[in-house]
């Protein structure tokens, strides 16, 4: 189950960061200013949007699609990857395009005056600039993806088995306890066994707290 | 390959799957917005929902939805405007300040499941509230405050530091500097902040499920005595919102029509959404304009 | 007119948008020499040192031609990188990159693919020492740039310029940013360079460009009013506008 909760975060983290690093790098680097009065507003609705809207948007599309395409129900693992990386992914790209505009302009300049490309220019200089901000556009969405219950809890499945594979039915640490609080008595073993799964979400979100802490620190250096 | 070459390449693979995934993700919003759109409607907005029959509405739990939005910025905007005042203009820089803005951003990143069952511990069975709407607003606002904070804090720190001296030298106090000169002009970004957490409040439902429950019992809109069970404005009676209902339809229900239900339900919450979006970038725009002239 | 240049402006015209800010300038900068663009603010001395090396690509309209070596630079089909490896470009302010020195100075040779570490390491060493840098940070090379002074960014900025070998090195107000010591450690440094390289430099210190520069162009309101020796400029100057901007009257 811990398992499940840490495989669907890493696996929707690294879906997500580098398209919400492409996406970004798009509209700051590219795509001329105009573009950015239409994305801005589009990624902030985005942002906004319920995550039980984007458990459904899975259901309704994602399960399906899988279904087709593997056989079997398309609830799993696969399902919940998709549905956090579209849920995390306007976070993400929102924090990353702060973090590359915070890149002076002159930076810039500088490196198109040494005969770069513009790609050159992005790869070498803006991009690494801008590593803290990336970084911590990245533990925060992978964050958010780690305590999202009912969106993933829509989809995986929830069966208490270790998967075999990615298409199989699992539970994670937050779809069993959307399920199991309501289900169980207060004070049975079970009940708080739950309770312990909710403490252990609790550190988790600190450790977390504690990554994005680090990782903008190592930037202001 | 010569760098220019890359450079193309690189440009246009960019590019390419920039709007590959802008358009992924705009058609499935248009997508979902197609499936329900058909379905709202005057009857779907106005009737109850039904457990096990087709041809339920959603007025109770939209009400719920509105309520309770209503019900926790009522106590959080006081408290976060108390935060953010006293944070930014009274705290020393010392460690206990740090560490009360270190507690609000561990606040702010609980997973909103783990906000619902502290919920559910400390007002549900401690407090002895029950399911109730009051124990949803009050974990809410837990979920709510150190963003709105937050936006507080940025809106003050907005206000040139300028106006504040020039309030201090003409003998006024911190306070009156504070309640006359800086926060009304303040105003417009704490406005802007309350909306925008006003669309959080309304999407969110795992917070929910435990504090303000997944039951819409009968009530009356004409009984507008706040104290009778049956009474709509009564903040102790346990309350659905709209999106525990689409979670719910989905994951428990067993009304036939669960497809359209939920369709009809997602759509009304995005557009809903992106009206409390609109309004705050109107009112910013509005009141930046009005401040300017 | 000097008689031999290295870079010749035949009607260079500079439009933002529909806003014609630089009007015919017809110049010849000389090799091997420092030649200054001194007028008021405003007066598109700085938006012709960066058509130079089509700096102004994606913000203005450049018509004319640029003649580097009797080839017109200011066409599409000349490759722009290639050019302002050629053509190397100093600005106002201090702009190091977030990286180690060395890595800094290297930069540009990076860029061009240049991965042989002995060749770097030597070019290093050269161009640190050109820029007078050498001295004072041969001992930290691996640490950050951001961690040197203002004048020593500076200076840093120049090497990293001149580790691609330009022939010509522009440089837009290279010392407004700095203190007066940093100012002339960078003044002595310049007079070094002008044997090896070309050097085109906007300022609008007057003493900067009496004591550096060979030759001196005068710009006011986006034309080209004077171009002769720097000597003949200030103290005989042909016209009446440049004679009135030296004295003071305005600018």
């Amino acid at each position: 189950m811990i398992v499940t909760s840490f495989g669907v975060t890493l696996l929707a983290g690294a879906v997500s960061l580098p398209l919400a690093l492409v996406v970004a790098v798009a509209i700051t680097e590219i795509l001329p200013g105009k573009v950015k009065l239409v994305f801005q507003p589009l990624i902030e609705l985005l942002v906004g949007i319920p995550s039980v809207v984007y458990g459904y948007l899975g259901l309704t599309t994602i399960v399906p699609a899988l279904q087709r395409l593997f056989g079997g129900t398309g609830f799993g693992i696969l399902a919940a990857t998709g549905v956090l990386f579209l849920m995390i992914l306007p976070t993400m790209t929102s924090m990353t395009i702060d973090s590359l505009r915070a890149v002076p302009q002159k930076y810039r300049e500088a490196s198109a005056g040494l005969g770069a490309t513009r790609w050159q220019t992005i790869s070498r200089v803006v991009i690494p600039s801008a590593r803290s901000g990336i970084l911590t556009a990245t533990v925060f969405g992978m964050a958010r993806a780690f305590g999202e219950a009912l969106a993933v809890q829509m989809v995986i499945g929830n069966t208490t088995v270790m998967p075999t594979g990615l298409v199989e039915s699992a539970t994670t640490l937050t779809s069993v306890l959307t399920t199991g609080i309501g289900n169980t008595v207060m004070g049975t073993a079970e009940n708080n066994a739950l309770w312990s799964l909710a403490l252990i979400l609790l550190l988790m979100s600190l450790v977390f707290n504690l990554l994005i802490h680090l990782a903008s620190k190592k930037g202001a250096r | 390959m010569s760098p220019e070459r890359i450079d193309k390449v690189a440009s246009t693979i960019i590019l390419g799957v920039a709007g590959l995934i802008g358009l992924v993700v705009l058609s499935l919003l248009i997508y979902i917005l197609a499936l329900g759109i058909p379905h709202i409607s005057w009857h779907f907005l106005t009737s109850e929902a039904e457990s096990f029959a087709a041809g339920g509405g959603i007025r109770d739990q939209l009400f719920n939805s509105l309520y309770l939005v209503v019900l926790t910025l009522i106590v959080s905007v006081p408290l976060a405007l108390w935060a953010a005042i006293y944070l930014n203009e009274y705290a020393p820089d010392n460690q206990a300040t740090r560490l009360l803005r270190l507690a609000i951003e561990v606040l702010s990143s609980l997973p909103s499941v783990v906000v619902g069952l502290f919920g559910y511990l400390v007002f549900v069975l401690k407090f002895g509230m029950d399911f109730s709407l009051l124990a949803g607003a009050l974990a809410l606002t837990i979920l709510n405050l150190p963003i709105l904070t937050r936006s507080c804090e940025d809106a003050l720190r907005q206000v040139p530091y300028l106006q504040r001296q020039a309030g201090l030298g003409l003998g006024m106090s911190k306070w009156r500097v504070t309640t006359k000169i800086v926060l009304p002009a303040a105003l417009p970004g704490i406005i802007t902040g309350a909306i925008l957490s006003a669309g959080r409040i309304f999407g969110e439902a795992a917070t929910l499920i435990y504090t303000a429950g997944q039951s819409a019992p009968l009530i009356s809109y004409t009984d507008w005595n706040p104290f009778s069970p049956t009474s709509f404005l009564n903040p102790m009676r346990p309350a659905e919102t709209l999106a525990v209902h689409i979670w719910k339809v989905n994951s428990e229900g067993l009304v036939p029509d669960a497809r359209a239900v939920s369709n009809g339900s997602a759509a009304v919450l995005i557009i809903t959404i992106l009206l409390f979006n609109l309004v705050a970038r109107y009112v910013g725009h509005r009141i930046k304009r009005h401040l300017a002239k | 007119m000097p008689t031999d240049s290295i870079l010749e402006l035949k009607d260079l015209q500079v439009f933002y948008g529909d806003k014609h800010v630089i009007h015919d300038v017809n110049l010849k900068f000389p090799p091997k020499q420092i030649t200054a663009l001194i007028g008021a603010s405003g007066s598109g001395k700085s938006t012709v040192l960066r058509s130079l090396n089509r700096m102004n690509d994606d913000l203005a309209t450049v018509t004319g031609a640029i003649n580097f070596h009797g080839v017109n630079i200011n066409q599409p089909q000349v490759n722009v990188y290639r050019v302002r490896q050629r053509i190397g470009m100093v600005f106002q302010q201090p702009t190091p990159f977030p990286m180690s020195i060395y890595e800094n100075v290297i930069y540009g040779l990076r860029l061009a693919g240049v991965k042989d570490r002995a060749v770097l390491d030597q070019r290093v060493e050269e161009s640190l020492r050109q820029a007078a840098l050498w001295d004072e940070v041969k001992d930290q090379l691996k640490a950050s740039a951001l961690a040197l002074s203002g004048g020593q960014q500076q200076r840093l900025c120049i090497a990293r310029t001149l580790a691609v070998r330009p022939e010509i090195i522009l440089m837009d107000e290279p010392t407004s940013a700095l203190d007066p010591v940093s100012t002339s450690q960078i003044e002595d440094t310049l007079v070094q360079l002008k044997e090896q390289f070309t050097i085109i430099m906007v300022t609008h210190n007057m003493q900067q460009a009496s004591r550096s520069a060979n030759w001196t162009a005068f710009m006011h309101q986006g034309h080209l009013i004077e171009f002769d020796q720097t000597a003949k400029i200030f103290m005989n100057p042909h016209e009446q506008q440049t004679a009135d901007y030296l004295s003071g009257k305005f600018g």
